[in-house]
């Protein structure tokens, strides 16, 4: 046969299948065009290129750039693989048809190999022309993001051109291999009436449901009574594991089982609206099951990232704030009270050298223990002991109740077997008992945790942390001893300045220069650096989180869009017979909605309660690098919830559009 | 009073683009009396699908009126009308019209189902009807699993369920084999002497012959009417082929 009616036949054929075709190349083009945006910042010299960095921290970025990217590519192998699946099915009875009239299996295989060919070319080609159209776009985005100034020029990266053209090259001739095999295995009668043969009614699979059953209980028991941030990491993949498995199982099992029991009931069943939705139901999770449970996995992990991210930035400066309380933060180790006092004094000249004006200056110091809790008992924790509950550590400040009246300006007594206390977890009262390294102390009141937060170590806020305020000095210093740290004298400083101002950065320099000139073993951090830093992270992370979320909304409209087709295929025929039979319009119209209604809130309302139960392994999650408060975070939540509620109603009006038109259409 | 009367209905189908008109029927007349069994027979486009589908107000007449029971449907709303149809009209298709996703039970259970009965009182009626037509056995099962004959009777259980004043039947043994089309034919009749009315559209021979009035169709119109009278079956398939001849040599005249 000669290649011109052939070739004919491929553009007819593409033609025919626009209405699944279109999606198709949408998703092929999308997917190469976020990969290759992905791959190409990761190499781009304005972020991170040859081992040098373009900012401070754009390492960081440049390899969450690349992992994302392989996250990326992974679901891109997925993702087009079920689209495919989806294409080539509706193209069986046509090549089946081909068969009939004449075309031998070569020919076949040619239209099938051009045609994949061509949806190849034309996904990637436009994907990546619209990605390097994108980049600048993006890079500019990234650096407002980060605050960052913008910079000049378009780049090219041929690496990741080469990691592009590779991937997607494989998985268009994987898909085209499938198609092949699954078009030449069959005799040309069976691939015409393949949309014809009578199924059967799907099977309760109780063990699967059963599983489905045990692996959500497990894995929200775990979500749920994880109670500290090293709880939540190891139990945060085991969790996110169960909870996939259990969606699968129990959109593909559990809803069979409920139909079935639903079923049984005459009383319930044998109602006009139920009899035919009930019967439907069935018959379309035994085909969309899979397909709903990963729209609900999918649609969890865009509202979990976005609500990551929206928390990071929401929270970004609250945290920096906490970790740097004051613009010019020193932390130091001094003997005695009155070197203490000798490195104020120095600090101060140092400022005064640097041409730094201050407005403000706070001096704390404390001397640090860690605790283990041990039930109710506080007791001590052996530094060189490891500890596998890493969750019942506590970071303990001690401070005596003559410092503590200096910085409150108060004049309180404390005696003997009294305390006052701050808790990260929990909130005292004035009564209780504390048990601490074996002696009980009664709870005079609250530590103030305005004035004494500074002394807070906030690389550890992993671990839950305690101010204590004990009667003397030297009390404190009996503890120490009892456990073998021996300090009579030491203590730890914090040295803070608000300035009037904003530093610049031969002022820190300077600044930096003359402390160390004078002092060793200060730490000096600005605020506005740290900042800077943080938002380059952060920000860089909150900028791929949105393209991943992006990434997934895709794939799950897009999912929801072929799964509306199919099903709209189907049910063509049984509707006309329903009518037929004298189904009214408008119940038939009433059964519709109410079957396409369910199937479609059903995921997002398994994600949104996936969702709930993640929120606190997640929340102690973000802990481990910035402080989150419920309210935010619950804001956070329930303002990506709504706005992905909203793009999914919408989705939902316009693939529901598609859906009426094909039942519409009568089939004769 | 008669069951169904046909008014001189005429239907003009309108082609696209509003250019050329077809005429589908031009002028037809009859009536059908309580407990007749009438068959219509003609060629493929001789109209007799769009008088069925008119009969089964599942279309409107361009011209004339359909009166079920003394009623007139076409003035009713679509949603009326579909009510209308499934208290008053029971249907068998060529090609079954099963639902594969209920059991044969359930889709014999349909019709009443959407006349919103008690669950209760079905089962006394489905259980009676299903032994009535020999599918007692096979309630549980799904279409895809009996055989056409099967699948044939389900349909005529699942029209005759809710009692109407009519069964229509469109070509009801197209696809059946001999020995399931004799059976089915045998069994219609047998509901026919119970009292029902039948109209079956067909262009088989033998099925019209089972039939007690035979109306033949031609360009839209009734060309010739059989009544069986107490012919035998024979008898009366004999009178069939020749009006079938008739009709066919007629067919060939106007052509040439």
């Amino acid at each position: 046969m000669n290649h011109k009616l052939l070739n004919k036949l491929v553009f007819r054929g593409m033609q025919k299948n626009r209405k699944t075709l279109i999606p198709f190349l949408m998703a092929g083009t999308f997917t190469v065009m976020i990969f290759y945006i992905l791959q190409s910042l990761a190499y781009c010299p304005y972020i991170y290129y040859k081992g040098v960095e373009a900012f401070y921290g754009a390492q960081t970025i440049a390899i969450i750039l690349d992992i994302s990217s392989q996250i990326t590519a992974v679901f891109s192998v997925l993702f087009l693989f079920y689209a495919n699946q989806f294409l080539i099915k509706g193209r069986k009875k046509e090549m089946g048809l081909y068969g009939v009239l004449g075309m031998s299996k070569k020919n076949i295989t040619y239209i099938m190999t051009a045609e994949t060919i061509l949806y190849a070319l034309i996904s990637m080609a436009v994907g990546m022309m619209t990605g390097t159209f994108l980049n600048k776009l993006m890079l500019l985005m990234l650096y407002k993001i980060i605050g960052q100034r913008p910079v000049e020029g378009l780049f090219f990266s041929t690496k990741a051109f080469g990691n592009t053209m590779m991937l997607f090259g494989i998985i268009f001739a994987c898909c085209l291999l499938h198609n092949v095999r699954s078009i030449r295995v069959g005799n040309p009668i069976t691939l015409l009436q393949s949309n014809h043969t009578g199924e059967k009614e799907p099977k309760v699979k109780i063990g699967i449901f059963l599983l489905g059953v045990v692996t959500l209980a497990a894995g929200y028991y775990l979500a749920l009574t994880a109670k500290t941030a090293s709880e939540a990491i190891s139990s945060l993949f085991i969790s996110i594991l169960l909870v996939v498995l259990a969606t699968y199982c129990l959109f593909t099992a559990g809803s069979i089982f409920i139909l079935k029991r639903l079923k049984k009931n005459p009383k319930f069943y044998y109602k006009t609206k139920n009899f035919i939705s009930v019967s439907n139901l069935m018959f379309r999770m035994k085909h969309n099951a899979a397909g709903l449970a990963s729209i609900c996995i999918l649609s969890t992990g865009v509202i979990l990232l976005l609500t990551c991210g929206c928390s990071l930035m929401m929270l970004g400066e609250k945290n920096i704030n906490r970790l740097y309380p004051t613009d010019v933060k020193i932390e130091s180790k001094v003997t005695g009270v009155e070197q203490g006092q000798r490195e104020i004094t120095q600090i101060r000249s140092a400022l005064k050298e640097s041409g730094i004006q201050t407005s403000e200056e706070v001096y704390r110091q404390y001397k640090t223990i860690m605790l283990r809790k041990d039930g109710q008992k506080q007791t001590y924790a052996d530094p060189d002991m490891m500890y596998t509950d890493m969750g019942s550590c506590i970071d303990t400040y001690l401070l005596s109740m003559d410092d503590y009246n200096k910085y409150v300006g108060t004049n309180e007594k404390l005696s003997e077997d009294q305390v006052l206390i701050y808790n990260s977890d929990k909130e005292w009262k004035s009564g209780e008992v504390l048990d601490f390294l074996g002696k009980k102390y009664a709870v005079a009141g609250n530590v103030d945790y305005r004035v004494t937060s500074y002394v807070l170590d906030s690389t550890m806020s992993l671990f839950e942390s305690e101010i204590l305020v004990f009667a003397s000095e030297a009390q404190i210093n009996g503890f120490l001893e009892q456990v073998g740290q021996q300090e009579d004298e030491d203590y730890n400083v914090y040295i803070g300045y608000q300035t009037n101002g904003a530093l610049s950065k031969e002022q820190q320099e300077l600044f930096t220069q003359n402390v160390n000139a004078v002092l060793t073993d200060v730490e000096i951090h600005f605020k506005a650096e740290e900042r800077h830093f943080f938002y380059n992270i952060y920000g860089g992370a909150f900028f791929v989180g949105i393209f991943l979320a992006m990434l997934f909304l895709m794939a799950t409209v897009l999912i929801i869009y072929y799964k509306q087709m199919s099903e709209g295929y189907e049910d063509q025929r049984r509707f006309q017979i329903l009518s037929n039979v004298g189904l009214t319009e408008k119940e038939a119209r009433k059964s519709i909605q109410t079957q396409v209604k369910l199937l479609f809130f059903l995921p997002v309302g398994a994600a949104m309660l996936h969702m709930m139960v993640a929120s606190n392994v997640i929340r102690l999650f973000l802990r481990m690098v910035l402080v989150v408060d419920a309210k935010t975070f619950g804001m956070a939540i329930a303002a990506v919830s709504i706005i992905f509620l909203l793009v999914y109603i919408l989705v939902y009006h316009i693939t529901s559009r598609t859906y009426y038109k094909i039942i519409h259409t009568k089939s004769c | 009073m008669a069951v169904l009367e046909v008014n001189h209905i005429k239907k003009v189908y309108k082609t696209r683009m509003g250019g050329e008109e077809i005429t589908a029927l031009r002028d037809v007349h009859f009536s059908v009396e309580k407990g007749e069994f009438v068959a219509i027979m003609g060629e493929s486009g001789s109209g007799k699908t769009t008088l069925l589908n008119i009969l089964a107000s599942l279309d409107t007449p361009t011209v004339g009126k359909v009166l079920v029971g003394g009623k007139d449907y076409s003035t009713l709303k679509d949603d009326e009308r579909a009510i209308f149809r499934r208290t008053n009209l029971g249907f068998i298709f060529q090609d079954f019209n099963l639902l594969d996703n209920f059991t044969i039970e359930d889709n014999i259970r349909l019709p009443l189902v959407l006349a919103g009965e008690n669950h209760k009182t079905m089962d006394q009626k489905v259980v009676p009807m299903a032994r009535s037509l020999g599918i007692d056995q096979l309630l549980k099962k799904y279409p895809y699993e009996v055989s056409g004959g099967q699948k044939q009777r389900t349909a005529v259980a699942r029209a005759l369920i809710t009692r109407p004043s009519i069964l229509l039947a469109d070509e009801p043994t197209g696809a059946l084999d001999s020995r399931s089309t004799t059976n089915l034919l045998q069994q219609l009749c047998e509901i026919n002497r119970s009292g029902q009315t039948i109209l079956m559209v067909t262009h088989s021979n033998v099925a019209a012959s089972y039939a007690s009035r035979v109306m033949f169709i031609k360009d839209g119109e009734v060309f010739h009417q059989i009544y069986r009278g107490d012919m035998t079956r024979n008898e009366m398939l004999d009178k069939i082929f020749d009006a079938v001849t008739v009709l066919m040599r007629g067919g060939e005249d106007s052509e040439s």
